[in-house]
Parts: structure tokens; sequence; C-alpha cells
């Protein structure tokens, strides 16, 4: 250092200028934009976790309405006519649940229960319990029991939502429950039917002991109680047609969550550059084999790391035990770190007119950037499974996805090893690709492994790089349907 | 407010003690930016990114060396990625081989005023005022010099020794110039 550079460092190095005003308004308006996409970081860290909780929540609820339900109608009560004749009483619609539980349709068959005037409990009577329309019969009228004349109190909102208007009376018709009353209460439950939009009360069948010198009471759906004796029309019916049962479904739900290596590449920016510094002048002369297909990256790309969540729907083809289809909805969240700027060419050898450019100093002389960053993925699939075994323990799942895609990294000019250049903030776009996977499912419990190959070259962030990747991951699975069927 | 309680609610994202330190520093940056670059609207798009940088990486500052230096580091390193992103300079980054070697009159520069000085610094082609930049006036050696710019350190040596000579050059020119005039109202 001689008094030269002493002179230029003291001049220049203290030279000082006053920026504008709206420069510090620009970084203020850039800081608190940083802040916002922080907080929108935070989110969409949360949102998959959101919506794989929501998606479980959906599957765990029970359904809000079954098939057997009856909407609810005006009841009125209506003088008796002279004669009516009822018809024949129907079967009791009883179904064995899973849990060895009796479901009794109110649709096709009312209770009422009798009184015996012998016994000072007049009229067991049970509230409706469950929320479904339809009555578990194991759940006697223990504590319940009312006076002829005795307002009952209203149900709960969700109870007479459930019950439905029309169901007056909603005792149990098991044969546990008939003997149990028959000895220890001496009363009986007989049944109503519905003629023509009324509900007509039999009460001598089929109790004779019981039925013989009392009257039955028909309990309306606002609480009140009413007597009856021999056919009498109580209640009008409004007529309400009937929900369809579903077919119980076969398909499975899946809940999903793994973790994986996916290696990024970027393809395409040397054949631009290149050309580009050609057309510039800066190369006379390609005398390498020129824009060759070798895609040679001089700094191998590092693999990304991810994890993903997810919800699949696995329905079989018809009644086919080897064959299904499968949609399903993925969030990945993955890592990366690539070369932007790969030579096209492990042989380049550009002769110039500063002399020969080879791979090794072209790169050094900075064109080539890395990009790291991580990225969030939503895509859906749609795919097909093929189970070798008729348990469908092993799973073949072949599939192609399809979503959106939002990008944040940054740029590291790979001259200026110390400077990295901030993201621009989020980028988003579209994806797609295919994956195939092998799943072992012995249980509930499942796990696979599943191979990734993206097939969207359009992502274009900070850098100009298009972007390829492969992916490996491992996936633990649990079966949400059986869990569900069993609440 | 003295400069530690600036600091740790900078570090807070108190935006008046950012502003303060904005005020504080942004001349003394401009300037520094100003060196690098070839306009004032590009130093203070330098700058304004330089100084998101300072507010968003502050937490990283331990306050081993002066809170100026590290500041002015981080420009510097911003100026460097600017040029290297923006095609209008990127083409004038270009790194020779040869060297080149320039007698020159190294008096004259006590003579120029500073603002003199700068435009003439800035009259370099975008390498060699890099080079120029962080070897003549950041103080940095070559070696260093070379791991930032991916270059040799014989070719920072010769970058900055044709920058240098070139630069005297011009203020031989100027100085005969402006003693002419003298000479010429005498």
């Amino acid at each position: 250092m001689n008094a030269l550079d002493d002179n230029l460092k003291n001049c220049a190095g203290g030279f000082r200028l006053e920026p504008r005003k709206e420069v510090w308004e620009r970084v203020e308006q850039e800081l608190n934009s940083k802040k916002r996409k922080r907080r929108l970081v935070w989110f969409w860290w949360f949102a998959p976790l959101l919506l794989a909780g929501g998606a479980v929540w959906f599957l765990q609820s029970p359904s809000k309405k079954s098939g057997k339900e009856v909407a609810d109608g005006n009841v009125a009560i209506l003088p008796a006519p002279e004669k009516i004749e009822p018809t024949p009483q129907k079967e009791k619609e009883t179904k064995q649940t899973r849990d060895g539980k009796k479901e009794i349709s109110l649709t096709t068959t009312t209770y009422l229960s009798v009184n015996n005037s012998n016994t000072p409990h007049a009229t067991p009577f049970t509230t409706p319990s469950s929320g479904r329309g339809a009555v578990n019969a194991n759940r006697p009228p223990e504590d319940v029991f009312f006076q002829p004349g005795e307002k009952i109190p209203p149900a709960p909102k969700t109870q007479s939502m459930s019950i439905a208007g029309n169901a007056m009376v909603v005792t149990p018709g098991n044969e546990a429950r008939e003997k149990r009353e028959a000895n220890t209460l001496d009363s009986a439950v007989v049944p109503a039917q519905t003629i023509e939009n009324h509900i007509v009360v039999v009460p001598s069948d089929p109790q004779p002991d019981t039925a013989k010198s009392t009257e039955a009471w028909a309990v309306l759906p606002q609480g009140e109680i009413t007597p009856v004796k021999d056919s009498q029309i109580v209640a009008v019916v409004q007529p309400v047609p009937l929900k369809k049962d579903k077919k119980p479904s076969k398909g499975t739900w899946y809940g999903m969550a793994g973790a994986g290596i996916h290696n990024h590449t970027g393809k395409g920016i040397t054949l631009e550059k290149s050309m580009a510094d050609y057309n510039a002048g800066g190369l006379t002369n390609n005398a390498g084999s020129g824009q060759g297909n070798t895609s040679t990256m001089l700094e191998s790309p590092e693999p990304g790391m991810g994890f993903m969540l997810g919800i699949e729907r696995s329905q079989p083809f018809g009644k086919s035990k080897h064959w299904s289809w499968v949609g399903g909805l993925h969030y990945q969240y993955q890592t990366f770190k690539i070369s932007t700027g790969t030579l096209k060419d492990s042989a380049l050898n550009y002769s110039t007119s500063r002399g020969n450019i080879t791979a090794a100093n072209y790169y050094r002389a900075g064109n080539s950037e890395q990009q790291k960053g991580s990225q969030h993925r939503v895509h859906l699939l749609a795919a097909i499974q093929w189970h070798p075994d008729k348990k469908q323990h092993w799973t073949w799942q072949n599939g192609f996805y399809g979503g959106v895609v939002l990008s944040s990294d940054y740029l590291i000019p790979q001259t200026f090893p110390r400077g990295w250049v901030p993201s621009k903030g989020l980028t988003q776009t579209g994806y797609a690709g295919i994956e195939t996977g092998f799943i072992f499912r012995p249980s509930k419990w499942g796990a696979g492994i599943f191979g990734q190959y993206n097939l969207s070259n359009s992502l274009n962030i900070t850098g100009p790089a298009p972007q390829y990747w492969r992916g490996i991951e491992l996936r633990v699975q649990y079966n949400l349907s059986s869990n569900f069927l069993k609440k | 407010m003295d400069e530690k309680e600036m600091l740790r609610l900078c570090r807070k994202d108190d935006r008046t003690a950012q502003k303060m330190l904005y005020r504080l520093f942004a001349p003394e940056m401009l300037g520094v930016c100003y060196r690098y670059t070839k306009s004032l609207d590009d130093a203070e798009d330098v700058l304004q990114d330089g100084f998101v940088k300072v507010f968003t990486q502050i937490r990283q500052f331990r306050g081993d060396g002066a809170l100026a230096g590290w500041i002015r580091r981080i420009m510097v390193t911003t100026a460097i990625s600017y040029l290297r992103r923006h095609n209008r300079y990127r083409n004038q980054m270009e790194f020779d081989t040869q060297p080149l070697h320039v007698a020159v009159d190294e008096v004259a520069t006590a003579k120029m005023q500073t603002a003199e000085l700068m435009d003439l610094i800035r009259k370099l082609p975008a390498g060699y005022q890099t080079v120029f930049n962080l070897v003549g006036i950041e103080g940095y050696d070559h070696a260093e010099v070379a791991a930032m710019l991916g270059i040799s350190v014989q070719t920072s040596r010769s970058q900055y020794s044709r920058a240098r000579a070139q630069l005297m050059k011009w203020v031989e020119e100027w100085d005969e110039k402006t003693t002419g005039a003298v000479s010429n109202n005498n």
C-alpha cells in the first residue's frame, strides 16, 4: 500500500450520499411484506395439519341422518271415526347391528304402551335415546314412568329432531323387555299402525291379560298422553318419503404419513445462457460437441428431505378382490438444493477470443448458480391398486397426481459463496407426476414404499431453471374406515 | 438512544429503532453502493436490498466488531450480487488473465475532490470497478477477493492493477486539463 492507495482509500472510502426519502419507504414496505410472508409460511406449515385433522374428524363423525328417519310433521288429535278396519299388522322391522343390538324402524310400526289398571305405574315410556331414528332396544325405560294425562317433558331438541314428529311412542319391543315389563311391571307394549296417514292403536292385542280391562295410552310427539280404546285414530301422520338406506360401502379410507428423499434437477439453463453469451460475442466458436444431451452437473445436487400427509380412499372395482381404484389428497413438504446452471456437455471446450473455456473454468466464471429452498405441494391422486392376495394384505399401487406447489427459494450465485440472494417470495405453479409403490397392510396399520417421478417442467422460481425431481418415500397407513364403523 | 439500545430494539423489529439505524448509516452506505454501480437509482436499489438484509439478519450480529463494518460488508456482498443478477452489469463482469502495467503519476490524486474521483471509479467497467473497490477501497486482500468473485488470485491482482492504472491515467489527464486551464487563465 503506497501513498496513492491511501489517498484513494481516504478519499473514496469516506464518500457519503443522502438517499431519497422513498428508499426508506421501500425498505419499510419490504420489511412489512416479509413479516406477512413469515406468517404465510407458518400458515402453510399448519394448513396440512388442519387439513388432515379435518379429514379425520369428518370420517370419524357419525352420519347426521340415517335412512330410517321420518321427518317432523304436524300431529293433531282427531276424533275417532265410527269404524276403522285396521290393516294387518306389519312385522316389526328389526335389524341386527354390529354389536348385537337390535334396531327398530319407527316408520312402519309404532308402539304404544298399554296401561294395566292394577299397577300404579301407568305407562312405561321412554323417550328415544338413540340419535338416529332407530331405537336402541336394549335401553329400557327404567326411570321414566308417567301417569295417565301427565305431561311428558319434551325431549331435547336433538332427540325431537331425531325421533321425528310421528314417532309417538318409542318403546322397544324386544323379548327381554316385554317379559320384564309383563312380569314385573305388569304392563305390556302393543303396536300401533299407520293407516292412510293416521296412527291407529289396537290395544287389545297381543297382551290379553293386560289389555282386557285396560285402556291404551298413546303418547304424542308433543309429550301428551291420550287414552285409546279399541281401534282409534290418535294422530295424523304426515306422509314422509323414506330415505333409502345406502348400501354399506366397501370402500376404505386410509390416513397416511411418510417421509422421503427427493432429488431435484435443474435443466435447460446452460443452453440458454451459453447461447446468450454466444450471441453477445463472448463465445466466438463452439468447438466442443455443442449442446449435447448429457446433463452433467459439476456439483452433485444434495438430496432434499421431505415429509407427506395424505388421505386416500380405496374402492374395489365391483366385487373384485384383486383390483381397486384410489382417490386421494396428499400434502408434501420438500427441501431442495440444486445446481441450476448445469452444463449440457461434460466435454465442453469453447474456443473464445479470450482463450479456451473448459467446463471447469466456464463454471467458475459464474455461469452456474445454485438454488436452495423448500416447497409445499398439495396434489390430488388417482391410482389403481392390484392386490395379489384376496385378503389384500399386499398391494401394488400405480397412480398419477397433479396439484399446486408453492416454492420459496434462495439463489446462491456460485461465484459469490458468501452471498445469498433472498427469495422473491412464494411462487405458485402447477405440477404433475406419477408414482408407483408397494404396500403391506397386515392389520389396520400398514406401510409402503413409493417412488415418484415429477413430470412438471414449468417450475420457474428465482433462478431461470425449470425443475424435475424424483423421490422415494416411506409411508405408514392407517385404516380409518374400520375405526369409523366400530363407532 | 445509544447503539446498544438501538440494536436491541432492532432485533425486536421495532420500526422506530430501525429507522434510526437507517438514518444513521444510510448516507455512508449509499456512498459504498454508489461506488459499485453506475447510477444513483441502482445504488439506491442496492441500499434498499442491503438494509432489508441488515434488518432481517441483525439477530446474527453479535457485536464482536463495529456495527458499521458489519453493515458495510452486507452492502458490499449485496452490491456484488446485484451486479451479477442484472444483465447490464453481467456482461462487464469479465475477468481477463492478462496483466497490464501502466506508469502513472500518483501525486495527482491528492489534488482531486472526492466526487471527481468517484466519477472516475464509476467510469471503469463493472468487473474492474468491483475488484478495485474491494481491494483499493474496502481493503480486502486478493485471496479474499478471489474467493468472493470465484476467480484466481492472479486474476484479481491483474484486474486491480489494470483498474488502478486506468484510473491513474484518467487522473493524469484530469490533472493536465485542470493545470492547463489554470495556466490559460493566468
